[in-house]
């Protein structure tokens, strides 16, 4: 079958050198170290940093994803200063809260376009070329998993080619499609903060792909907002100073991959990703608690 | 998404990998740089069609958008340092054009991405797993 067919000329071909594994076999991009190792694509080389990427130290750190926002604002800034985006967090998996320095003004009439949401992806160098940041859509990886109401078997030849086929598993994953805010408000009891409604739900398999980059000493991807200033809806303090932009080339950008060379998400300033932590499961409590003796507590 | 096309995968390292690359090609089909080689209402007849229904057909203009659109995504592989998709990318360019070149009925992204032409004309159709089941069944 088709599938036989063209994995045997693959093979072929790479058995006779016509085609090779890996590219940039000059020492290019990306391919020349796994070459050679033998290892899972995870496994990172020993000599590396793990303490992770030369983000720049002057830039905010990236808020603790077991407590991302701080507990304590710090005090308003000097009429003077304009508002300032502190972090960005998950409410819910279809609702962003932002919060910022001091309290802002009515945001009725901010056009929710002003925002929009980023895989940003940044290959530090380590490979050899320059660090680069690359801005993906996140539609691309917002999967939602799709099984079919009655699983066929896992294989879709006909006996007897049962031993080949493309699809493995009988369900797989096909995107939401735009991942977009849609709607801000502001966020009840808090004037310092705000709530953004996405067009879709945030799915695990987009904060399963930013863990599973967790510990890559050669690459770091992470969720973030973009924010585009400008013009009569902009988000402004109670004094009138607008919000400054955050990343807002991504946002006035019609495609949907970017990217830029330089240092490590060096256009985001600040540098703040989302924890997408949201969907831990915690432990189940057991229904029935056991009995536990007065003189064990 | 494949595993094969995530930013960041590595390239095959064994014939196993190999095989786990290739097929990944119904979910390639779906990219965006490949939209513009669907054609949709060139065949008619029940789902799925089988080589069959393109015989006689010519296909030069199909091969010239693929090879625009695995040219767009050999640059994604780049950016993406993605070695799943660049050498999936590479192993496709590679047997699409050239002295290796297969008929269009026998290369499985332009299978892919006639079927997915054809499935435009039914309902549900149009989805990866619908793509490699018929694929799985195009003979």
């Amino acid at each position: 079958m088709l599938g036989l067919r063209f994995s045997r000329l693959v093979h072929a071909a790479i058995a006779s050198g016509a085609l090779a594994l890996a590219a940039c076999q000059g020492g290019g991009k990306g391919d020349t170290d796994t070459d050679t190792d033998t290892g899972t694509a995870t496994e990172a080389p020993t000599t590396d940093d793990p303490t992770g990427p030369p983000i720049d130290p002057t830039l905010p750190l990236p808020p603790d994803p077991t407590n991302p926002l701080p507990p304590d604002p710090p005090d308003p800034p000097p009429a003077d200063v304009p508002p300032a985006l502190l972090g960005v967090k998950l409410l819910d998996p279809s609702t962003l809260q932002l919060s910022f320095t001091e309290p802002l003004a009515p945001v009725d009439t901010v056009n929710p376009k002003r925002f929009r949401l980023s895989v940003a992806q940044a290959y530090l160098g380590n490979y050899g070329g320059q660090p680069s940041t690359t801005l993906i859509d996140p539609r691309y990886y917002n999967l939602e998993e799709y099984c079919p109401p009655n699983p066929p078997p896992p294989c879709y030849y006909e006996p007897p080619y049962y031993y080949y086929c493309y699809y493995g598993p009988s369900c797989y994953y096909q995107s939401t499609g735009p991942l977009v805010p849609t709607s801000v408000a502001p966020l009840d009891g808090d004037p310092t903060s705000i709530v953004i409604t996405l067009s879709v739900p945030i799915q695990p398999f987009l904060c399963n792909t930013l863990q599973a980059f967790e510990d890559n000493p050669n690459i770091q991807m992470v969720l973030h907002l973009h924010y585009a200033a400008g013009g009569l809806a902009e988000l402004q303090d109670l004094t009138g100073l607008a919000l400054p932009s955050l990343g807002d080339a991504w946002v006035k950008y019609d495609g949907n991959f970017y990217g830029y060379e330089g240092p490590a998400f060096s256009n985001l300033d600040p540098f703040l990703p989302i924890p997408c932590a949201l969907f831990d499961v915690p432990a189940p409590i057991p229904d029935d608690s056991p009995d536990i003796p007065d003189s064990d507590l | 998404m494949h595993p094969a096309l995530h930013p960041g995968s590595p390239p095959p390292a064994d014939d196993e990998d190999v095989e786990v690359v290739l097929r990944a090609v119904p979910e390639l089909a779906f990219f965006p740089e490949l939209e513009p080689c669907i054609r949709a209402g060139e065949v008619t007849g029940p789902w799925p069609p089988g080589r069959e229904a393109f015989a006689g057909r010519d296909f030069e203009d199909l091969r010239t958008q693929a090879l625009r659109g695995l040219e767009a995504l050999a640059d994604r592989a780049e950016r993406e340092r993605s070695g799943g998709l660049a050498f999936l990318v590479r192993t496709l360019t590679y047997f699409l054009v050239g002295p290796a070149a297969l008929p269009a009925v026998e290369h499985p992204l332009l299978v892919a991405l006639l079927l997915r032409g054809a499935a435009r004309g039914h309902e549900g159709a149009d989805t990866a797993l619908e793509i490699a089941r018929a694929m799985d069944r195009w003979g």
